[in-house]
């Protein structure tokens, strides 16, 4: 029986995943393009996106652009190593649940 | 782990993965509007300079209003950014080549040394090769074929009567602008009702 891969917990979470995933693709992104994005409420979107700060997988930045407060989130080594050990761990999953169901 | 978790949670957080890295790097198909405008800019500008005579004065309004337009409809549009290194590679690409264009129409016009096959050779080259590098930067084919069709017309440029140049010009700018703009917002369009999901925690 081959090893079932555990997977992170932190980045587990559907909207976590989509946030790292989403900032994987970028250099940085403001709050405002990652709600857009997922079309997340503002207090479920900044409560994710603690998590994943505390976890260290994303860095912020505030800083004003013409007077205007602006939040930007980049993502780190860290999470975007721990987000390609998540998908490596999903597609031996993935791999397992298909011997599994002889597909 | 895998007790209550099924195949397919686990496949859509796989497309989960793939969907949202995606929605990362597109960049060029929402500048669908900004080809379309400068395409009808440049077209408005060639009507007007050869209906007055004057192509300095109709050339310089134009840009200049379609400039204005451009940061005030690009500022409207913007919900929130994000930067990635290919977008921006593109977006300064796209600016110095507008420069470029800027310099060469004007020190020409101004001081009459234009001559209209060279000159319109130059456009179209430096047109394509915007073109011609942003689809290679974004390995996307149309834009490459695009940038292709303007050094083509800079070769026929050269090779045709001085009363053809225009037409070509006004030709590749229906197609590699207007068509291109108005092809470009249908894909977003289809990516925007295509794209409209909600995740949750």
């Amino acid at each position: 029986m081959p090893d079932v891969p555990e997977l992170n917990s932190v980045i587990h979470g559907k909207l976590r995943l989509a946030l790292l995933s989403l900032l994987a693709g970028v250099e940085e992104a403001e709050f405002t393009w990652l709600r857009e994005k997922t079309g997340s409420t503002d207090g479920n979107l900044g409560a994710q996106l603690l998590k994943l700060e505390e976890a260290g997988y994303l860095v912020v930045e505030k800083k004003f652009v013409l007077r205007k407060p602006v939040t930007l989130y980049r993502i780190t080594e860290l999470g975007r190593r721990e987000l390609a050990a998540y998908v490596r761990a999903l597609k031996q999953l993935l791999g397992s649940a298909l011997h599994e169901t002889g597909a | 782990m895998t007790d209550q978790e099924t195949r397919k949670d686990l496949e859509d957080r796989f497309h989960l993965i793939e969907d949202m890295v995606q929605q990362g790097r597109r960049t060029t198909q929402y500048w669908g509007w900004c080809f379309l405008l400068w395409g009808v800019a440049y077209l408005a500008a060639t009507a007007w300079g050869s209906a007055t005579g004057k192509p300095a004065i109709a050339w310089a309004v134009t840009m200049i209003a379609a400039s204005v337009l451009t940061s005030l409809i690009a500022k409207m549009k913007a919900s929130g950014k994000r930067t990635t290194i290919v977008g921006r590679s593109v977006m300064i690409f796209w600016i110095t080549i507008g420069g470029a264009l800027f310099l060469i129409c004007y020190s020409t016009s101004l001081t009459g040394h234009a001559e209209v096959h060279s000159f319109a050779a130059a456009i179209e080259t430096l047109i394509g090769t915007a073109h011609l590098a942003s689809g290679w930067l974004l390995r996307w084919k149309t834009q490459i074929f695009n940038g292709l069709l303007w050094w083509g017309a800079a070769v026929a440029s050269c090779l045709v009567q001085a009363d053809r140049v225009g037409w070509i010009f006004i030709g590749m700018t229906l197609a590699g602008f207007v068509a291109f703009g108005v092809y470009l917002m249908v894909l977003e369009s289809r990516a925007v009702s295509r794209g409209k999901l909600v995740v949750h925690a």
